[in-house]
């Protein structure tokens, strides 16, 4: 009996979701860091004495040896930096700012020890690889946030 | 019980309503480094961590790995464990048995909530399963209103027996300089706040605060060469309830109830009233601060706002309650079971200054949260069995 | 300190969606599965770690859900949300502080009820990276990018990985993706994110694990040969992609060390018999191999070309078909121990390997393998 009900019925699906906005704080670090970015085109870093690696985005404290890091200690980098490593995506979900085909690298700005990591748009795919010169190609209508960089570009290249 | 496990550092934020100077990862920095201050300890002397928070508060998947560099974990183990409410102390214990097994030396375990980057309600509603029962009787303040009516009904017990759970609690918060709310209330301010569900009023419930929380737990030998008066574990135990809230017996706290007879048996402790010196308990909202003595087994069933008025659970009563201020003058959620662990190792130090309770040996730490889940931990002066 | 051994497995049988039990069914299921292979009631389990993740849920405080299913009420429960592994670590944990007997380890996740990407796109920094769109599939592109730049690694080599795993899931009545592949198909699949291919990324999937583990004394009061922990040992490293060399995966070398540490193993290469590992993507077990120290740094690809690994060659690896064949997130740790625990015992059935004495299990947490956990197991 059972089983034939089995049979004759498809399990129901509920469709439903969790929608949660957030607010997230940026704190006294990153806010200096975007605020550079947004009114001055600036990309900043901060400096381990210890450790000598220059981190960006900006740290309060070094992800390593964990000593503070005061305002001081920071320094300007790049803007434009070598491509480490990148991948092409091929893909498309609404996390995504731009539309694939772009890219994803990680970028040795000038100056700094550690890599950022980015988009990669407005030239031909194919023909980045590592070691490639990138430089940033920042918003027309800076917020404050990431995306004021809106994507890297080849220097020399289209876009920019 | 195995190896011999103590507290011999605690370490914690500022509690507020929102934290803008500091992100997430700096926050738990924060307590991080209070933690080690107060232990001196060395992060290199720490070799494990285990961090809690509830998920949606921050909307932040896999906390253990984006915290590492908060944590001071590079290159160290470290896991997370979330379990709601009682994280917290869900945390500790997990820091217990890390060491206790042998595995880790010095162990830090860290609780932390931005509670300011989310609608915190908002967040909770969506522990009732999604299918059937998010939409009708969901989050914290439904089915705690129902707990308290149920129990007022059964015992004659008024909204004004409540209230007086906020007065001392909120009164305590003024000795410490890390709560959230740090202003005095009446009964008639609680009487009079904002009605929510009935008998619920907002001074009858806990705030949501950012904060963190760190506490160092250590192996018998660091600790005693370590410290001065190391903080021992002497009993651990969790009880959970069922999944649904609409099976829940709200008669009874019975996960409070097993767990604390649990830890009370390993602890060897038969007259709790009598030989405990202090307790943090977990109470978010006003009325736990009556039925849940009676789950406890520190007074009987009804005697719980006698109890109260007659002012044994106040600072230099019999059994003082909350020195801190509790969860109703600060709630952080994921650090908050670890606050009230934390604040009694304090006690046991006996560094907790204005909020000492002169003396104090034993103490009883508790969590609450989940589906009507329990915590309980006892921590003493004297090196357990 | 004491020994622990695994005495009870049960796994569900993983699919792209299960439509007709929810995650708690799947929960029920393995928990009176791995009663019935141990021999035990639930009364004889005196404290439960559940492993569950409230993104993949879609649900605050995901554990509250399993609470019955897994037979907590009334006993010592806690929660770990990552990788299943750490959860069997914590359950080792707890009875080797002499709390305990007996811990019930259960781990489930429904890939198929979420949106995965935007999953695993909520484990980035939601200042700095998320608002990239990063999620698990690009973040290891970037890695396996990382492991050719700076060590020359080959996507043929990865490719093999993909149809040694992809075969061996033939013999596994549990995987999900059971396949006969051809290098050439691997590497002409459709790119999803350079260089990786379709076929090399494990699918989506549903499903529940659960193991129990005892103490020697509670041991006997099970049916089974218990399988002994030897060693565990994790560790983590830096979250943001940026700070980490991709292609060195420090942690698993510190997680391995400890692990062999503990386990007594000087030469893992000789002593170990066989590996279950975390092969998310293809290349994932070439490099989880070199940070496992079964070869120089940039050799893992030679292990896959020369056969190595096969199901009978002289270190076979993830013979179940790993995750590639099975993709069941937080579940798939739990059962790369319970895939060591049947090789063991000798009950793996077709994927049955000659020499398995000694098992190395292997998970990971966050972006890249950022946190690493491994688990050896042996007969004595
Ligand atoms: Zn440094």
């Amino acid at each position: 009996m059972e089983d034939q009900w089995r049979r004759e019925t498809k399990p129901i699906d509920f469709e439903g979701g969790i929608f949660m906005p957030y607010s997230w704080t940026v704190g006294r670090v990153g806010s200096r860091f975007f605020i550079e970015l947004r009114d001055n085109g600036r990309i900043m870093a901060s400096a381990c004495r210890k450790c000598k690696d220059i981190w960006v985005p900006p740290r309060m404290r070094c992800p390593v040896c964990f000593s503070e890091i005061d305002e001081d200690a920071w320094v300007e980098i790049g803007p434009e930096g070598t491509l480490r490593h990148y991948t092409v995506v091929r893909y498309d979900h609404k996390a995504q700012p731009i539309k694939p085909p772009f890219a994803y690298a990680i970028i040795d700005l000038d100056g700094a020890t550690r890599g950022f990591t980015h988009l990669v748009y407005g030239t031909e795919l194919e023909d980045l690889k590592s070691g490639t010169r990138l430089k940033p190609v920042f918003a027309l209508d800076p917020q404050g946030n990431i995306l004021d960089i809106e994507y890297f570009t080849p220097v020399g290249g289209q876009g920019g | 019980m195995g190896r011999r496990v103590a507290i011999i550092g605690f370490g914690q934020t500022h509690h507020s309503a929102r934290r803008w100077d500091v992100n997430g990862l700096e926050l738990i920095q924060e307590a991080v480094v209070r933690a080690l201050d107060d232990a001196e300890m060395t992060l290199e002397e720490i070799d494990a961590v285990v961090i809690g928070n509830m998920d949606h508060f921050e909307g932040i998947n896999y906390v253990d790995t984006w915290s590492v560099e908060g944590a001071g974990a590079f290159m160290k183990p470290i896991f997370k464990v979330t379990t709601g409410g009682t994280t917290g102390t869900t945390v500790a214990i997990a820091a217990y048995y890390h060491v206790a097994s042998g595995l880790f030396n010095n162990v830090m375990a860290i609780g932390w909530e931005k509670n300011s980057e989310s609608d915190t309600t908002g967040a909770i509603i969506t522990c009732s399963d999604p299918v059937w029962d998010r939409f009708s009787y969901s989050g914290a303040i439904p089915s705690l209103a129902v707990e308290a009516s149920a129990y007022m009904r059964e015992y004659g017990v008024t909204e004004e027996d409540g209230a007086r759970v906020t007065v001392r609690d909120r009164g305590n918060a003024m000795n410490n300089p890390y709560a959230h709310l740090r202003e005095a209330v009446t009964i008639e301010d609680v009487m009079y706040s904002q009605m929510l569900t009935e008998p619920i009023k907002l001074l009858d419930i806990c705030p949501r605060s950012d904060g963190a929380a760190a506490v160092i737990f250590s192996r018998e030998d660091v600790a005693e060469k370590r410290c001065p008066k190391p903080a021992w574990i002497h009993a651990v135990s969790v009880r959970h309830d069922t999944t649904w809230f609409g099976d829940i017996d709200y008669t009874r706290l019975t996960s409070l109830e097993g767990a604390s007879k649990e830890v009370f048996r390993i602890a060897g402790i038969k007259e709790p009233v009598k030989e405990l010196d202090v307790c943090e308990l977990y109470l978010p909202y006003s009325f736990a601060g009556l039925k849940w003595m009676e789950s406890i087994g520190l007074c009987g069933p009804g005697e719980a706002p006698r109890f109260v008025a007659d002012g044994h659970t106040d600072m230099g009563g019999t059994l003082p309650v909350n020195p801190s201020g509790g969860v109703l003058s600060t709630n952080c959620i994921g650090a908050t079971g670890l606050l009230r662990v934390g604040e009694t190792a304090l006690q046991i130090f006996g560094r907790a200054e204005k909020r000492q309770v002169e003396g104090a040996r034993l103490a009883m730490a508790t969590g609450f949260g989940g589906c009507f889940w329990s915590d309980a931990l006892i921590v003493g002066a004297g090196k357990p069995q | 300190m004491k020994k622990v051994g695994v005495v009870g497995i049960a796994q569900t049988r993983f699919e792209r969606r299960i439509t007709d039990r929810n995650y708690a069914d799947l929960v029920y299921e393995v928990t009176t599965g791995a009663l019935e292979d141990a021999g035990m009631t639930i009364q004889q389990i005196d404290n439960v770690v559940t492993v569950s993740n409230d993104f993949l849920d879609g649900r605050t405080i995901s554990s509250m859900a399993v609470m019955d299913a897994c037979g907590a009420y009334g006993k010592n429960v806690s929660t770990v949300e990552g990788d299943g592994m750490f959860g069997v670590v914590y359950g080792a944990m707890r009875i080797w502080s002499d709390s305990f007997g007996t811990t019930l380890i259960v781990a489930h996740s429904k890939g198929s009820d979420g949106p995965s990407n935007l999953i695993t796109n909520a484990m980035f920094d939601p200042i700095y990276h998320r608002p990239l769109g990063l999620d698990a599939i690009s973040s290891a592109a970037l890695q396996a990018r990382a492991y050719m730049d700076r060590l020359g690694a080959d996507p043929e080599d990865w490719a093999r990985a993909s149809v040694k795993n992809h075969g061996n899931a033939k013999k596994n009545p549990f995987a999900q993706l059971p396949l006969d592949l051809t290098v050439e198909e691997v590497l002409s699949s459709r790119p999803v994110a350079d260089p990786l291919k379709l076929l090399d990324c494990s699918p989506i999937s549903d499903g529940a694990c659960a193991i129990i583990l005892a103490d020697e004394e509670n041991a006997h009061e099970s049916r089974q040969r218990p399988v002994w922990i030897k060693g565990v040992g994790y560790a983590a490293e830096l979250h943001y992609l940026g700070d980490r060399d991709l292609s060195r995966p420090i942690a698993l070398v510190e997680a391995a060390k400890r692990g062999y540490k503990m386990a007594g193993i000087g030469n893992p290469g000789r002593e170990i018999d066989f590996l279950e590992v975390y092969d998310a993507f293809s290349y994932m077990e070439p490099l989880w191999l070199e940070g496992l120290g079964f070869c120089e740094a940039g050799e893992g690809g030679k292990l896959l070309r020369d056969g190595i690994t096969e199901l009978n060659g002289s270190m076979p690896v993830n013979a179940s078909g790993g995750v590639l064949s099975a993709h069941a997130v937080l579940v798939a740790g739990l059962v790369r121990v319970a895939e060591v625990v049947l090789q063991i015992r000798g009950t793996a059935g077709n994927h049955q390997i000659e020499r398995a004495r000694i098992g190395l299990a292997h998970g990971i947490n966050g972006p890249c393998g950022q946190s690493h956990c491994v688990v050896i197991l042996g007969d004595y």
